[in-house]
């Protein structure tokens, strides 16, 4: 919702719109709200039963307009709801005069000749102010799939915790990690490579394949996080296959002054804090110039789990970045840029060295040599290294009779170093990835076309081209590689008064190179992965191998509106490439106890999918509930390698005996529902329940794909608008979530039965402490109070240790600002 | 604001190029491809057994020697770890020695009976020739008699036990441990785990 200087005048008027400069002829009840009089209808005929639907939307955006005050003949009728929509029943055949008015917008009057039941579209132009600053760009319309953003209060309360765990209550939505910090978000099944992140509209270019790998993002960053659920290929590209997470940065100022907001949080378990800030400025000199700086620190100690400590699991994080914009006339031009760096601690209970001691391990009820264990700051190897720079460059210019034009480039470099427990003699990393990209984005919104009076046609088409750099030094495992492609998409939403109906279309070119040292490349030929003269007649050093994808999106969309309800239907198909470590992982993974190897000759994957969401909204309730059903086909599957003998393959390694694992294409099937309600049962009691189940199989033989969260359920009761002493907007929260054991799993690639389901308990008490005008908040909040000992079936460390038990956490946020009113 | 809009990209271009210093280094010696064991007796020319494999993880299978000894004989036994993948091969036996206080070697299977092994009615019978800083042993030297009986596997494992916390993890009983629990119970983790097949020769 990017505001943009608007010159007075400058948007089109239609023909319906009457000239703005005369007064409003009829004095028009503002506001409309208070119980408006018994409406003097028209002289009322016996004929007069006609309905006249009035839409009013904004003229510039077509946004639908609440609160407009509809007159017809003169006589107050009604004022529209959030849709836009009033009715005016009871006319008569022949001439009526319609008349709307908003106190922010300049009135309408409409001649509109009555022969039967008909709809009238308004379009209101904004009032001219002296400094015309106006929210321009049409809030986007409604996903066709179904989608939740935490903003305000509900991302209030997620401060403290890292990305996967702040969108972890959304239903639909779990974490798979392998410690307290390094987690990503799961979001019906589908993690890293088919889950897209996007910050400040940019993809997040990183290296998230291993299991352990955490987005580098922080989620201090975030004025609102949206979770996409379902295919969103068209939109943001082929490998949002799973959905979309976006992250987005709060707007930049409008008005001089300055406002900022702090947040300060302790946490029990694991010991420690973060302190989080962000200043906004906008400039009186320079009119159009606005600033922020945003940074945080979060420093934890190992956490406990009921029982003992998971020693070495620190955390070590920090983020620093900085925006300036400026607007003029009707463009507008961002820079930003943003540093992430983390140390993360791998908890010492993994054994994933020897295949016999990872099997040993899973029997036991406690980690080996436990009694050792800390639960201190210390974060020693091994331990993860990484780092992550955004910088962008954006630029908006709206054109009349046109749209508006976005142009972004953003370069970003990932740096991750892995440092595993060595010989003294051996220093640095032993694993260390380098990614550096380019990417560049051009999209058009369009102006609305109009159709009819009830129909338009909103829509971008885009360019997308992208650079990518890899580079890998280390222990065997992944080759350099460089990429590059580009994409083109279209997407067109018919608007009408109750249904939308959206289309889109996307192609991607990916070429890419990635280059095997010959003696990795060698091992591959011998492996069978890889025929000699598969790449560059098999010669050289390093090999060269080349490929080249081309691959469609397309979606297919509707959303009805009924009532306070709305159902929505959306069709879609993708197409990934594969990632090269999909292709060319070639090595023992630092995170299992298994030689992996890719498959160099995997095509992409395609998925078909269908998601049917209903939606529901009124004063009281907030309901939304959403089915799908994704067919994958030559879905990339790391599992167990099975020999001609039909018995899985083990290779002698020096450091003992290792199952083979090698990705390969299977014929996926994923299926499930997810949804939440929430209840204003009372002024002051809110119920809320959540619920998710994912169902995902391999087509060929029946057999259950590995990583699949367990349904889930989770329930919460709030009190809210107490006072407490001198606390204002009291509210407490009690909530559980029980989440099932998996009982779907195949025990080749899962390596251990799942764990059993449990329960865990939460709640938070909050209040406000008004101070002048800057308010500061104040969280108590506690997890897993019944220090409930636990296994998570999606995290890593389940085969080793339990979770983390209870916690308790001290928020305080305070926000300050001196801003000139509007 | 536009002219720069088209500068940076290729400043950062070039400053990207400018942090693209990653060079070949690999973490050669992390890597162990080969082990070779030298049991030379009081007389007569020393017995050579090696396990190498010449391409690392993956790829061809490992060659791994037979270990041919005499009844009634008793070697003085030394253990050699290289990484051969690089050229020249590092010698990874000296860190080994170095850190003496973090590693073992253990001598375990079916043909061998000592500190790591229970199997009193095999015919090797080992004993550690080496020590520590701390006096414990090391099992880089070591002396294995051989009695007249049935062959077998050796089985040598090169354990890293680093410190817990400032605590030790290398004890005294560790070989214990392994000879009554197995290395699963041993804390640490393996830098080597390979089984030579050992024949007994009457003298």
């Amino acid at each position: 919702m990017v505001a943009t200087v608007l010159a007075a005048g400058a948007s089109v008027a239609r023909a319906q719109a009457q000239d703005p400069a005369p007064p409003p002829p009829v004095p028009a009840p503002t506001p409309p709200a208070p119980a408006p009089p018994p409406p003097a209808p028209p002289p009322v005929a016996e004929a007069c039963t006609l309905v006249l639907d009035v839409h009013a939307v904004d003229a510039k955006n077509h946004a639908p307009l609440a609160d407009v005050s509809v007159l017809v003949d003169g006589a107050y009728v009604g004022a529209t709801e959030a849709g836009g929509h009033q009715l005016a029943p009871g006319l008569c055949v022949g001439t009526v005069i319609v008349n709307a008015d908003r106190p922010d917008y300049l009135p309408v009057e409409v001649t509109v000749e009555l022969r039967g039941a008909r709809s009238l579209e308004l379009e209101l132009t904004p009032r001219p102010v002296e400094v015309v600053v106006l929210e321009d760009t049409a809030p986007p319309p409604p996903d066709m799939r179904a989608t939740t953003t935490l903003a305000g209060a509900a991302l209030a309360r997620t401060r403290g915790k890292g990305l996967a765990a702040s969108v972890a209550e959304v239903p639909g939505v779990t974490q798979l990690g392998s410690g307290s910090a390094m987690a990503k978000p799961v979001v019906r099944g589908q993690f890293g490579r088919r889950l897209l992140l996007l910050v400040d509209g940019i993809r997040h270019r990183a290296q998230e394949w291993g299991l352990d790998h955490a987005p580098e993002i922080d989620p201090f960053v975030a004025d609102a996080i949206t979770v996409v659920r379902g295919a969103a290929g068209v939109q943001y590209g082929p490998d949002a296959i799973g959905g979309a997470v976006v992250i987005a940065p709060p707007e930049l100022p409008t008005r001089p002054g300055y406002v900022g907001d702090v947040h300060l949080i302790g946490i029990s378990n694991g010991r420690g804090g973060a302190i989080a800030g962000r200043l906004q400025a906008a400039f009186e000199r320079v009119a159009g110039l606005a600033g922020q700086v945003a940074g945080s620190y979060r420093r934890l100690a190992a956490p406990r789990t009921p029982d003992y400590p998971l020693d070495n699991t620190g955390t070590d994080e920090w983020n620093l970045g900085a925006a300036v914009g400026y607007r003029r006339g009707q463009a507008e031009y961002r820079l930003a840029y943003t540093h992430y760096q983390a140390r993360l601690g791998v908890c010492a209970c993994l054994r994933v060295e020897s295949s016999a001691d990872f099997f040993a391990q899973l029997e036991r009820a406690q980690p080996l040599g436990v009694e050792l264990y800390r639960a201190d700051f210390d974060i020693e190897r091994p331990y993860q290294g990484v780092g992550h720079d955004l910088a962008l460059a954006r630029a908006r210019w709206t054109r009349d009779h046109l749209g508006t034009i976005t142009a972004t480039y953003a370069f970003q470099h990932d740096l991750r170093e892995e440092f595993d427990v060595v010989r003294q003699a051996t220093t640095g990393p032993q694993f260390k990835f380098r990614l550096t990209s380019h990417d560049l984005d051009v999209a058009l919104a369009h102006d609305p076309i109009h159709l009819s009076d009830h129909l338009h046609l909103r829509g971008t088409v885009g360019a997308v081209g992208m650079a990518q750099v890899h580079s890998y030094t280390g222990l065997p495992l992944v080759p350099d590689h460089v990429a590059g492609g580009g994409g083109v998409y279209a997407i067109e939403r018919l608007i009408g008064p109750t249904v939308d109906v959206e289309a889109g279309l996307r192609y991607d070119f990916l070429a890419r190179t990635a280059s095997i040292v010959r003696q990795d490349y060698l091992r591959l030929v011998r492996s069978g992965q890889l025929a000699m003269d598969a790449c560059a007649g098999g010669v050289g050093d390093p090999v060269d191998c080349r490929a080249r994808f081309h691959t469609v999106s397309a979606s297919l969309g509707a959303r009805r509106a009924i009532g306070a309800a709305a159902v929505k239907l959306d069709l879609s198909t993708a197409s990934r490439p594969p990632n090269p470590d999909e292709q060319y992982l070639n090595g023992t993974a630092p995170t299992f106890p298994v030689l992996g190897l890719g498959k160099p000759d995997l095509g992409p994957e395609t998925t078909y999918s269908a998601t049917a969401t209903i939606e529901y909204q009124d004063a009281r309730v907030a309901a939304q509930a959403s089915a799908y059903v994704n067919r994958i086909d030559d879905y990339v599957e790391f599992a167990p390698a099975i020999g001609a003998d039909g018995r899985p393959i083990f290779d002698v390694l020096i450091r003992g005996t290792f199952p083979r694992f090698v990705t390969q294409p299977v014929d996926a099937l994923f299926w499930g529902a997810d949804g939440g309600v929430t209840v204003r049962a009372l002024p002051w009691l809110e119920l809320a329940a959540t619920a998710a189940a994912v169902r995902a199989k391999d087509r060929r033989d029946g057999s259950f794909l590995a990583f699949i969260p367990p349904d889930r359920v989770r329930a919460a009761a709030t009190v809210k608008g107490a006072c407490l002493g001198p606390l204002r907007d009291v509210s407490a929260t009690v909530d559980g979530t029980y989440t099932a054991r998996q009982r779907r799993y195949d025990l080749l690639s899962d390596l251990a039965p799942p764990p059993d389901g449990y329960f865990l308990l939460g709640a938070e008490l909050q209040g406000t402490l008004p101070i002048d005008d800057q308010p500061l908040t104040f969280a108590l909040a506690g997890q897993n109070l019944t220090n409930a000992r636990y296994r998570d079936y999606t995290s890593l460390l389940r085969y080793f240790a339990d979770q983390p038990g209870w916690q308790v956490l001290l928020r305080v946020t305070g926000r300050f600002g001196a801003a000139e009113r509007p | 604001m536009t002219k720069l809009a088209f500068t940076l990209p290729l400043a950062l271009a070039t400053l990207a190029a400018a942090c693209s210093d990653d060079g070949g280094t690999t973490n050669a010696e992390e890597v162990i491809n080969t082990i070779t064991v030298t049991f030379t007796p009081a007389a007569g020319a020393p017995r050579v057994a090696v396990w190498n494999d010449a391409d690392g993880d993956g790829g061809a299978a490992p060659t791994i020697d037979s270990i041919g000894l005499l009844a009634g004989t008793t070697y003085a036994t030394t253990v050699r770890f290289q990484n051969t993948l690089e050229a020249p091969p590092e010698e990874i036996t000296d860190e080994v020695s170095d850190e003496g206080d973090q590693h073992q070697v253990f001598f375990t299977g079916t043909a061998v009976n000592g500190p790591a092994s229970n199997q009193p009615t095999a015919a090797l019978t080992h004993t550690y020739g080496d020590v520590d800083v701390g006096g414990l042993p090391i099992g880089l030297t070591n002396t294995i008699v051989v009695a007249s009986g049935a062959g077998g596997d050796l089985v040598l494992t090169l354990r890293h036990l680093p410190p817990v916390n400032g605590t030790p993890v290398k004890t005294a009983a560790a070989a214990m441990t392994v000879r009554d629990s197995g290395f699963t119970a041993l804390g640490g983790e393996n830098d080597a785990q390979v089984t030579f097949p050992v024949a007994i020769a009457a003298p």
